[in-house]
């Protein structure tokens, strides 16, 4: 079995250099290697989004990537944040504040299971850093919410109180709404 | 540190089940906690400062990734365990038409071979046979005909992820690497069960004595003659239960005939088929376990819904096998489940897990990918029915329904009997009939087995009911919700099986409301102007209602309430959290009784069984009165010692027993110390209130739960209480000396505490009171059936393109009469997530039977379609909740009823928007496409 020599920072924390099988997704990496399991298996083929991290771009820019059809090497000296990366800790790794998509989700009831939920956690997450540099216009939000968070699929709580949630996020934030189009 | 020693007390020990002692562990929601958010801390407290919580008990847990479901958890994360991680998948036939020849073991990568290969030969050799819930031939053995698709064939185990991850991609979708051999007949046995539900009303009418109903006369089953089900044909009036039902059946079809020939009755008759669905649930079905030879003991960890009795099923299954005398302790983690519907609960999964356990070097994980998961895991029962319903042409009352329902249960029984005589008993929906002759029948067939998936075969029969009525009320030219509203059911009638309902019904009002909405009211106006201004569009309205029955018959929950001295206060209950938001409910209902809520819910607990020292005999459902009444006398006998989790069962038959033990922690505890601190003889309970989490009554200072709680401790008093209850379509109560008075809870099992903590209630802190006397609900209630309800409702607009058939959802009005919400945020969650899945249901969801279904494995998401937010109307749909007639009003189960509505709702709108009436799920683009336009392939 080829393998490959990774190296990448998964939630500020500098991962590797590991030597890891070549065929390996990036699911199985963070969590057969990393033991990070709030990365979650839906589909495994890149329909559900149950999976999606967030992943930074040479511009610092944020886009999500679903890690169940990629591989391990398309993460490869990337910066990486999972579900698990989004609160404020202590030093103690004990939780002082949750980012403003997890109050959110929490406040609105957003989800039952939770399975998907850190997949909405990461999309809406990356939504809203987007418009924050190319803010909406108030008649398009809902329709900006439906392209971001489209496709990913929740099975308990039918999507209504996620999409009303990021809806309170993007209101309630300042500068990412614009007046008129 | 060694992983076992049954003298801990993080282990409870529950039972000793021929020889191997089962024990449950500490919930995975409490392992995943420790050293992770601090669950106290401001501002992510739960409870908040409003009348509803400000957030899911669980919630911040689950935001943040926490490990808490069953399938997060590997070696490393679980204390003393072996750190070293095992891997392991299971080959499946794909095909069942020919002979399993064997396994092409050529085929495994080199290098990356597995240290064991389990198979039919080593459970025959270790003499492992499944628990005869779940069948035969756990793995099929070289030359047998495989008995559906996806019959597994072997285990194999791997000693790294990446060996298993090696051979898992060479060998999942090899069409060789299992081979077949001769062509051979399909595996055949006779029907899993079958029901018949016969009922004449009387000259009473809806509230008098039957001529004939299961209830009064009992019920009566078929000879097997060739696979098929052969009815009793002798018919008497005076003779035998068979007799007498034969005979009522045939003079309802008779009386049809004539009154239909002699035109004063309107027959609805057609095909109602369903489909097979898949749950997809979103966490798909893994375990790991490790066989710790040393102490004797097997670790699992799961993802059931139904821990207890794997457990139980699984030690026997052990007990029985060559492993005997080399497993003494069997320890089951449970964790958070990550959506059940059905499909985790008395799943086959965790039984493979299991053994493949016992075979392991180290802890061996098996987790299905979703295309195993398809393969493999438990479905929704494809319905075929036959129906015909009377309707008089004079007053649009219902006269008569004659039902003929095929179940497919696919290749393992599973629950298939129960879910047949659900669907069957639950076809009557909201209406009431005077006449009925429904028959069900389940099948085995060589699909992949179905379960007890949310809607429990009332999905199926109810849409196929509500779709007759619409069909009726467009044929005798009435209004679809005036025709409802003259047959509705009211209170204290009969249904098909002559039972009464114990809760009320309000059918009438949740009728009335949809009629006067904008939607139904101006429904003729929005198709004109619609259509006039998008001409490539149809436009439709439809509207359905649906009532849905919870519980089994024979509910058994388990409560502990319990507080320390400074007055902070803990519950436990047997129920896992599958993402209802249980844990939460449950932790607020103390809030009323008690002053405040839980500060911790501990689901999946099993301690308060083991205090209460109860113990079972015979099935609740078939023992006979004479048993009941001679075990009765044993003031430790219950009918269930422990019941399932399922999503509908918490909210009325859980919360019942939490609000008992409540209710008696303050009459024993709270109000005794009270007392003391008011220095009163004596204190009306009527009296007291609590406001602002202290106790008030006029004319005294008020208490703090936590001076109270001090106050109970130094004094003695009760600090803990444990109940367990027995619902058989009616609660069981006894009597109980407490204090020295005689008290009656509607409970049959007491345990109470003095002094003690608030953390994890712990089992040999209570001691069991015994009941003086109990009343039992009698057993002839299982010919009842069901006899609890909440209805539901759907209003519904859609838009279809004329071109490509394609459904969109333009209006969504939902309606639920739940009784009091316990939390309102999470009804409504429920409401809007059943509809999704019901949209699903009726419009997008199938998979094909046998060879191009499920079972080859190649399914998944990419080709298996459910709802999306784009269809479901996300911003626009609306929902009432029918606010309780009274304080009293039961918290009522409705996980099943939110997806049933919509879909007849919508089979009407697209019939009332192209003239299309369809009777089959789903209703696909495709499928509407092909109705709309023929003449285009």
């Amino acid at each position: 079995m080829a393998s490959l020599s990774i190296s990448m920072k998964v939630n500020g924390e500098t991962v590797g250099p590991m030597d890891i099988p070549e065929y390996t997704s990036m699911l199985d990496f963070l969590q057969e290697y990393l033991n990070l399991t709030g990365t979650k298996l839906g589909c495994g083929i890149g329909v559900c989004r149950a999976c999606e991290v967030i992943v930074e771009d040479d511009n610092g820019g944020l886009q999500t990537l679903r890690t169940c059809i990629n591989n391990v090497g398309r993460f490869n000296g990337s910066n990486v944040t999972t579900v698990e990366g989004h609160a404020q800790r202590n030093a103690d790794g004990k939780i002082e504040s949750l980012s403003p998509v997890q109050e959110a989700f929490l406040r609105h009831f957003s989800f039952q299971c939770g399975w998907c939920t850190p997949g909405f956690v990461n999309a809406a997450t990356v939504l809203i850093e987007r418009l924050k540099k190319n803010p909406v216009a108030k008649d398009k939000i809902e329709a900006t919410i439906d392209e971001s968070l489209g496709k990913h699929i929740c099975r308990c709580t039918g999507y209504v109180r996620y999409f009303h949630a990021v809806r309170d996020v993007i209101e309630s934030t300042p500068g990412l709404v614009k007046e008129g189009d | 540190m060694k992983g076992f020693r049954p003298d801990r007390r993080n282990f409870i020990k529950l039972c000793t089940v021929a020889g191997i002692a089962v024990f449950a562990a500490p919930s995975l929601w409490q392992l995943g906690r420790a050293g992770q958010a601090d669950k106290g801390a401001k501002p992510l407290h739960w409870r908040g400062d409003g009348a509803d919580p400000a957030f899911r008990t669980d919630g911040v847990a689950k935001v943040t990734g926490e490990k808490i479901f069953g399938r997060d958890f590997r070696s490393a994360d679980m204390p003393g365990w072996l750190k070293q991680q095992h891997y392991a998948f299971i080959l499946r036939c794909n095909r069942v038409e020919r002979q399993f020849a064997g396994v092409d073991w050529s085929q495994l990568p080199e290098g990356a071979e597995p240290y064991e290969r389990i198979t039919a030969q080593t459970l025959a050799d270790n003499k492992f046979a499944l628990p005869p819930f779940y069948g035969e031939a756990m793995l099929l053995a070289e030359g047998e005909t495989p008995h559906y698709y996806g019959h597994a064939v072997a285990i194999l185990l791997f000693d790294s992820f990446e060996k298993y991850a090696t051979t898992k991609q060479a060998l999942q979708f090899n069409e060789s690497v299992i081979r077949y051999g001769e062509e051979t007949p399909p595996y055949r046995r006779d029907p899993y069960a079958s029901w018949r539900i016969i009922r004449v009303e009387g000259e009473g009418g809806p509230t008098g004595e039957d001529l004939y109903s299961p209830l009064q006369d009992g019920i009566f089953f078929p000879q097997y003659r060739d696979r098929k089900a052969e009815w009793p044909s002798h018919a008497d009036q005076a003779g035998s239960v068979s007799e007498r039902g034969i005979y009522y059946a045939q003079e309802i079809r008779h009386r049809m005939e004539r009154e239909a020939a002699a035109g004063n009755w309107h027959l609805v008759e057609g095909d109602y088929n369903t489909q097979i669905v898949e749950p997809m649930m979103m966490e798909p079905e893994a375990s790991n376990g490790w066989f710790d030879s040393d102490s004797k003991t097997l670790h699992l960890v799961l993802t059931s819904q139904s821990p207890q009795d794997f457990r139980e099923m699984a030690a026997q299954m052990i007990a029985e096998s060559g492993f005997a005398g080399r497993v003494e302790n069997l320890v089951v983690h449970s964790g958070f489940v990550g959506g059940g519907f059905g499909a985790k609960d008395h799943s086959i999964f965790p039984y493979y897990g299991a053994v493949a356990a016992l075979f392991a070097r180290a802890p061996l994980r098996l987790a299905n990918n979703r295309f195993e998961q398809f393969q493999a895991g438990l479905k929704r029962h494809p319905f075929r029915m036959h129906n015909t319903l009377a309707v008089d042409k004079k007053t649009g009352k219902f006269q008569a329904l004659l039902a003929e329902m095929q179940v497919d249960g696919g290749g393992r029984q599973n629950f298939s009997p129960s879910v047949s005589m659900v669907g069957a008993s639950a076809i009557q929906s909201i209406y009431y009939l005077p006449r009925n002759d429904i028959i069900s029948i389940a099948h085995q067939s060589m699909n992949v087995d179905a379960g007890s998936m949310r809607g429990y075969g009332t999905l199926q029969t109810m849409n196929a009911m509500e779709m007759m009525v619409n069909r009726a009320a467009g044929e005798l030219d009435l209004d679809p919700i005036e025709l409802r509203l003259r047959n509705a059911f009211e209170t204290g009638w009969r249904n098909t099986q002559g039972a009464v309902p114990r809760v009320g019904v309000r059918y009438r009002e949740m009728l009335e409301r949809a009629r006067r909405h904008p939607i139904w009211r101006e429904r003729a106006e929005r198709k004109r102007i619609f259509e006039e201004e998008n001409p490539d569009y149809f436009f439709g309205t439809g509207y359905a209602i649906a009532t849905k029955d919870y519980g089994t018959g024979a509910a058994a929950p388990s409560s502990a309430v319990q507080f320390d001295p400074e007055g902070r206060l803990s519950l436990a209950i047997g129920f896992m959290e599958m993402g209802t938001g249980t844990q939460t409910s449950q932790a607020m209902l103390l809030e009323d009784i008690l002053g405040v809520p839980a500060a911790d819910c501990h689901v999946a607990e099993i301690e308060a069984w083991e205090a209460l020292q109860q113990f079972q005999t015979e099935s609740p459902y078939t023992m006979s009165q004479e048993h009941q009444d001679r075990m009765a006398a044993d003031p430790l006998w219950t009918p269930v010692v422990a019941m399932a989790s399922s999503a509908s069962m918490s909210a009325y038959f859980q919360s019942h027993v939490t609000l008992q033990a409540a209710r008696i922690l303050f009459r024993q505890g709270l109000v005794p110390a009270a007392r003391k601190l008011w220095q009163l003889e004596r204190v009306d309970l009527s009296e007291l209130q609590w406001r602002n989490g202290a106790l008030e009554m006029a004319g005294q200072p008020s208490l703090p739960l936590a001076r109270l709680a001090a106050e109970a401790h130094r004094s003695g008093l009760v600090t803990g209480v444990m109940a367990h209850g027995f619902n058989r379509w009616d609660w069981a109560e006894a009597d109980f000396n407490l204090n020295g008075e005689r008290q009656t809870w509607v409970i049959d099992g007491l345990a109470l505490r003095r002094g003690g903590g608030a953390e994890r209630p712990v089992a040999d802190e209570y001691r069991v009171l015994k009941r003086s006397a109990v009343r039992y609900p009698p057993t002839d209630l299982n010919n009842a059936m069901v006899t609890y309800y909440a209805p539901c409702a759907a209003l519904v607009e859609v838009v279809v393109h004329k071109g490509t058939g394609a459904v969109e959802i333009h209006d969504l009005q939902n309606y639920l009469e739940c009784g009091r919400p316990i939390v309102r945020q999470l009804v409504e969650g429920q409401i809007e997530g059943g509809v999704a899945m019901g949209i699903g249901h009726a419009l997008y969801e199938i998979l094909p039977p046998l060879a191009g279904g499920a079972g080859n494995g190649t399914w998944n998401l990419n080709r298996y379609q459910v709802a999306l937010a784009k269809d479901v109307c996300v911003w626009k749909q609306r929902h009432e909740i029918l606010a309780p007639e009274s304080d009293q009003d039961p918290h009522k189960g409705i996980a099943e009823v939110v997806m049933v509505p919509i879909v007849a709702a919508l089979a009407e709108a697209i019939f009332r928007a192209t003239g299309k009436r369809f009777n089959d799920t789903p209703i696909t683009p495709e499928v509407l496409r092909r109705a709309l336009n023929p003449q285009v392939l």
